[in-house]
């Protein structure tokens, strides 16, 4: 029961972060590295990106 | 008949002469504004609203859709050869697509973007066609409460839920709102906020509003930002085709980004972004090639690719079932719709099926005519990028101005399309997002003319509106839409705070 409970919190912080990350990034600002991190983009890659 | 048989005939009319060209049009322009960084199949459908005006409104329409179909393939050019993403759904594919092509291998790269594009587009199409007939049957049971609950989740979702911030989301809105309420009564007849002004009595034009905001708004901010380095694009080198490996790499990607932006895309406001991000962060978690992350893996350039082109026929859902724009694209093709005295909902399918149905079938043929222009034509597409940028945006200046001119011959006119202009730029300036206040000019009259409807019937008593399970639902959702988000971001306040130095509200 946890273990279903800790992977549905994970899921919504994953789209959480997409949601957020994506945002940033439509206003061509870098999104934030919590963010980045739980989506598994690495930030310097993302950096070099001209949003 | 059933959604199949009524695909078959969508398919007779899509495929006359005059439609295959319209729909050709429109897929070549898509691409081509795809391919353009600044330029976004928003700006281009609203540059186009008056132009059409008297044109065949399938043909309009079909044309419409090829445009935001082909931006979605475009943006995936320039994100893989130059790094930077031509449309903002396409930001995640520079990140293992550009270091492919650095690594010599852009042309597998812009081959699995392109034929993902249209296996995603292709399944979501359908599903679009398989869906749509579900939720209208639905929506037939839809009253006046229903619609409005519906409406104020649209308002939440689009100008809220998911953007940078919750106050600039609701600002921008309201400012279309305002707008909304701008002309006659519909109920009394009375003038409203017309200010004695003959020329405001017929309210503001949502094409006027749509022009100036994106066309004019976006070319004075980019005049705005000066001028910038030269892009350095990578020459595509050896064959555009891809191995055997690429594609036994490339194929589960691909369904399962087509999976995650389908619905992501049907959802109020979700935006193709949010699905090519969650499909990077599952490629990478399902990968047998973790260690080639961030160094060019193919899944991380096939799976979001599917991801936003199955989120653009996810749009096309809510749009022509509720006549729910749930992007600023959305919202503009609503207005195209209303242009032509069309109004996308249930009722769009039993009394103008011919029109809708030629409209998704048309969605197949565009899809296979993008495969066709991207791949070999790839060399064409990049020279689009030596225009000069201030040439290009001169251009759209020029073309705003006519088209609004010629749909409506007067001074005043042109006068609101500079005034909204100057506010689009004022705005992006500040940080505040353009779409919420197209959907409220365009939604606000709708959503009180259901208000006051609800309210007649049940002779003044509010609580009408949380007594239907389904309006008490769609604003149990729309109340959540408001509140999650805020507690998310509330989670990373401590990190966003400092990184924006204050800039966030």
């Amino acid at each position: 029961m946890s273990q279903v409970f800790h992977a549905a919190l994970n899921l919504l912080m994953v789209f959480g972060a997409a949601v957020t990350a994506s945002a940033a990034a439509k206003a061509h600002r870098q999104p934030v590295t919590a963010d980045l991190r739980r989506l598994g983009v690495p930030q310097d890659a993302f950096a070099r990106i001209r949003l | 008949m059933g959604a199949f048989e009524f695909l078959i005939q969508g398919l007779g009319t899509a495929l006359q002469p005059a439609m295959l060209l319209y729909a050709l049009i429109g897929v070549t322009l898509g691409t081509a504004v795809g391919v353009l960084p600044g330029i976004g199949p928003a700006l281009t459908v609203a540059l186009l609203l008056p132009v059409t005006y008297h044109l065949d409104p399938a043909g309009s329409l079909i044309m419409f859709c090829g445009i935001y179909y082909g931006g979605m393939y475009g943006g995936s050019t320039t994100s893989i050869l130059l790094n930077t993403p031509g449309e903002s759904s396409s930001i995640i594919t520079a990140l293992e697509g550009n270091k492919m092509a650095r690594a010599g291998r852009g042309g597998p790269a812009l081959a699995t973007a392109a034929i993902g594009s249209f296996i995603a587009g292709l399944i979501a199409t359908l599903f679009l066609a398989f869906l749509a007939p579900w939720i209208v049957k639905a929506a037939l049971a839809f009253g006046p409460r229903e619609y409005f609950a519906l409406m104020v989740l649209a308002f939440v979702t689009v100008s809220s839920a998911f953007g940078d911030s919750t106050l600039r989301g609701l600002t921008s809105l309201f400012i279309g709102l305002g707008l909304a309420c701008v002309g006659i009564d519909q109920l009394t007849g009375q003038a409203r906020m017309a200010f004695g002004v003959p020329e405001l009595l017929d309210g503001v034009e949502v094409t006027t509003l749509a022009v100036a905001m994106f066309a004019v708004g976006e070319a004075l901010a980019i005049a705005g930002l000066g001028s910038r380095a030269a892009d350095e694009v990578i020459p595509v080198k050896g064959s555009v085709w891809m191995t055997a490996k690429d594609w036994s790499r490339s194929w589960k990607p691909w369904l399962r980004g087509t999976a995650i932006g389908f619905p992501i895309g049907a959802m109020p406001a979700g935006g193709a972004e949010i699905g090519t991000f969650l499909s990077y962060a599952t490629e990478k978690r399902l990968t047998k090639h973790p260690e080639e992350f961030g160094k060019g893996a193919i899944e991380g350039v096939a799976g979001p690719e599917a991801a936003n082109n199955a989120s653009a026929a996810g749009t096309l859902v809510p749009l022509l079932t509720l006549g729910l724009p749930t992007s600023a694209t959305a919202a503009i093709m609503l207005a195209g719709f209303q242009q032509f005295g069309l109004q996308p909902g249930p009722l769009l399918f039993a009394t103008n099926p011919t029109l809708v149905w030629g409209l998704i079938a048309s969605l197949l043929i565009a899809n296979a005519m993008l495969l066709i222009l991207n791949l070999p034509l790839i060399g064409l597409w990049v020279r689009l990028l030596t225009i000069p940028r201030h040439w290009l945006y001169a251009g759209i200046l020029l073309f705003a101005t006519l088209g609004t001119i010629g749909a409506n011959p007067s001074t005043f006119e042109l006068g609101m399309l500079l005034g909204f202009g100057l506010l689009g730029y004022v705005m992006r300036l500040f940080g505040y997002p353009i779409a919420p206040v197209v959907v409220g000019l365009i939604l606000g009259p709708m959503a009180e003319q259901q208000l006051r409807r609800a309210l007649s019937i049940s002779q003044g008593d509010w609580m009408t509106l949380v007594q239907s399970p389904i309006a008490a639902i769609l604003l149990g959702i729309a109340a959540l839409a408001f509140i999650v988000p805020l507690i998310l971001r509330q989670s990373g306040k401590g990190e966003v705070l400092s990184q924006l130095a204050g800039d966030e509200d």
